[in-house]
């Protein structure tokens, strides 16, 4: 795969605070790049200095092999959709996504042409006499996109741009988002602190943390095999769980596993084991465990009893915890978990192995 | 359905209309009724019996009306212009600033509009002699910018303060040079600001009299209508005086019946961040 862009030792900082700290990234050619992250975490700074709108404090941004960091952001080429579209109030649709035509000062009939072919596929063609105030979000979003389209610019940064559409519109929009993208075969760099939408847009997830890039991969990969704890912890529907390695044997280590098989959230913790019913869907089944008595010196066992983890945790088993099984249980019965697959982490939370078992 | 208005609130609006608009009123009769309905009587008449256009005509005749009015117009137009020129960068650049900073800025500029006139006018007069300002359009309008321009960047910066900085960045992306982003977006999103503050800015230069008295004191034939109409009030002309306000009055009407939607606090707040 081609390199389009790649981020050399990137830093920002805003006086003290390093927003952008030591950042190395590399976007593939024509690749749906999520930037997934908490919020405070520099995503929407990393779209900003990538279009120049923002200095760098140090590094480079290196974009078909030559070096934009010092462009100015009419000079580079990129397009961005700012999270609240920031459309011309003062224009109509059309107005707005043939201005960057008009700045580019391309003849006329060329900027009709071309409005209104990314109108069509975007399916605003009926709105762009009005003016975007009138607009409703889904319209919005859509003139925004347009506007970035049009230009036919090198790579597309994309700041939350579903987060303002209500959830029903969001959804049929993530999906054209994804189809227009893998049809004009553009690059996408697309900011969200959506799981959902990191996990049904995109090619390969880059995982921000406090500045950096923690992990890059796709997003099956970062939820199997997290590279750190902190990564496992925040990937996913449900956190990570996590025992102290230390229990089953190993030196100064984590076990995590995820719901593939068993889920073992931070649930409440209750007084004894007092509940277990069915979840939403038939084969889940939810079980409270609150007693340390009761339930000190559960099995992990894996399906064939070929190897035994024991843990008598207490702190572990103080947590709601999901089970995939036809089987009802009794309160007070003893639970046994099949660790189908699980990741290895060292004291410092990095991953030493994934595991999975047969 | 909003409740009930108190009927109170209808005759209060009423009479303190009827207060604000007597000295109107009285301006009207003088100017429009015969002077042996007014100045000729002890109780004046306070009903138009027979109306009059001499007293114009003839006012126009005995003093010199249009030449003062001219200049009049020509240095408020020249200070509300001023006031755009100078007030729409400042207004710009000093939105771009932390509130904390700016309002600061903002606090300064205003420091004066709270000294006494005379204590700014009169060393200013002494530069503009030198400069040879003294008895022109210009020093006066240079004058009266100074009274101005505080409101008219206060006024413009809250305009360019309530757009999101992102539509800003949102040209650059779009590869718009400065010039466009200002003359295709900014301008025309700040344009009711701007508009108010040329407005305000005119009226005020209309109506002043203290720096046009010192900057521009010496011909009454050369100085703006308030210090005209000063001069005709100290010789007792009355009937002139009177018709002269009436006349200074009508433009100040016509700009605000036309712009009164805008005339509204929101505008006029600056957009201030407390």
């Amino acid at each position: 795969m081609n390199v389009k862009m790649k981020y050399e030792n990137v830093y920002k900082y805003y006086r003290s605070s390093k927003i952008l700290n030591k950042l190395d990234l590399e976007i593939y050619d024509g690749e749906f790049l999520v930037v997934l992250g908490p919020s405070g975490t520099g995503k929407t700074t990393l779209l900003r200095v990538t279009v120049g709108i923002e200095d760098l404090t140090a590094g480079k941004i290196i974009m078909d092999g030559v070096d934009i960091s010092k462009l100015p952001p009419n000079k580079r080429n990129i397009a961005m959709v700012f999270q609240n579209y920031a459309l011309y109030p003062n224009m109509t649709a059309y107005q707005n996504i043939a201005f960057p035509l008009k700045m580019a000062r391309k003849p006329r009939s060329e900027i009709r042409k071309k409005v209104s072919e990314i109108s069509e596929t975007l399916k605003i063609a009926e709105v762009l006499e009005k003016n975007v105030t009138l607009l409703s979000g889904g319209q919005k979003q859509r003139v925004a996109l347009a506007r970035a389209l049009v230009r036919d610019p090198k790579i597309f940064l994309l700041d939350e741009p579903l987060s303002n559409l209500d959830a029903r519109v969001r959804v049929v929009a993530r999906t054209e988002l994804k189809k227009i993208q893998k049809e004009l075969g553009h690059t996408f760099v697309y900011v969200t602190h959506d799981q959902s939408e990191a996990g049904s847009l995109s090619d390969r997830v880059a995982i921000l943390r406090s500045g950096r890039i923690e992990q890059i991969g796709t997003y099956e990969e970062l939820l199997d095999e997290p590279s750190s704890t902190w990564v496992g912890d925040f990937i996913g529907d449900h956190p990570m769980n996590f025992i102290d390695g230390e229990k089953f044997g190993l030196p100064k280590g984590t076990i995590g596993f995820r719901d593939s098989w068993a889920t073992i959230g931070d649930g409440e913790i209750s007084g004894t084991v007092e509940l277990c019913q069915l979840g939403e869907e038939s084969y889940h089944i939810q079980c409270s465990l609150g007693s340390s008595e009761s339930v000190q010196g559960t099995d992990f066992v894996d399906e064939d009893n070929s190897s035994q983890i024991s843990a008598s945790t207490t702190d572990f088993l103080r947590s709601t915890v999901g089970v995939r099984s036809s089987k009802k249980y009794a309160v007070g019965e003893r639970i046994r978990f099949h660790l189908e697959k699980f990741n290895l982490y060292d004291s410092d939370g990095k991953l030493i192995e994934s595991v999975k078992s047969k | 359905m909003p409740g009930k208005t108190n009927p109170l609130i209808y005759i209060v609006v009423v009479l303190l209309a009827l207060l604000f608009f007597y000295p109107f009123w009285v301006l009207f009769l003088i100017a429009f009724v015969p002077t042996r309905f007014t100045f000729g009587l002890i109780y004046p008449l306070q009903f138009p019996l027979e109306i009059t256009l001499s007293n114009i005509v003839n006012s126009f005749y005995q003093v010199d009306l249009l030449g003062p009015l001219i200049r009049s117009l020509e240095v408020a137009f020249i200070v509300g212009g001023l006031a755009l020129l100078l007030g729409i960068p400042a207004g710009y650049g000093i939105a771009k600033l932390t509130t904390r900073i700016s309002n600061r800025i903002i606090a300064f500029l205003f420091i004066i509009n709270m000294m006494p006139g005379l204590v700014i006018a009169i060393p200013i007069s002494l530069y503009f002699y030198s400069a040879h300002l003294e008895n022109t359009v210009l020093g006066v309008a240079l004058a009266q910018e100074l009274v101005v321009l505080p409101l008219t960047v206060f006024i413009i910066m809250g305009g360019f303060r309530s757009l999101p900085r992102d539509l800003e960045n949102q040209a650059r992306v779009d590869g718009a040079p400065l010039s466009s982003t200002f003359a295709r977006i900014l301008l025309p999103l700040v344009r009711v600001p701007i508009l108010i503050a040329f407005i305000l800015s005119w009226m005020t230069s209309w109506d002043e009299f203290t720096y046009a008295f010192i900057v521009a004191p010496i011909v009454p034939t050369d100085s703006t209508f308030p210090v005209a109409l000063y001069n005709y009030v100290t010789r007792d002309l009355p009937l002139q005086s009177a018709t002269f306000a009436l006349v200074a009055t009508i433009p100040v009407i016509i700009l605000v019946v036309v712009f009164q939607k805008y005339l509204k606090g929101q505008y006029l707040s600056g957009g201030l961040i407390g």
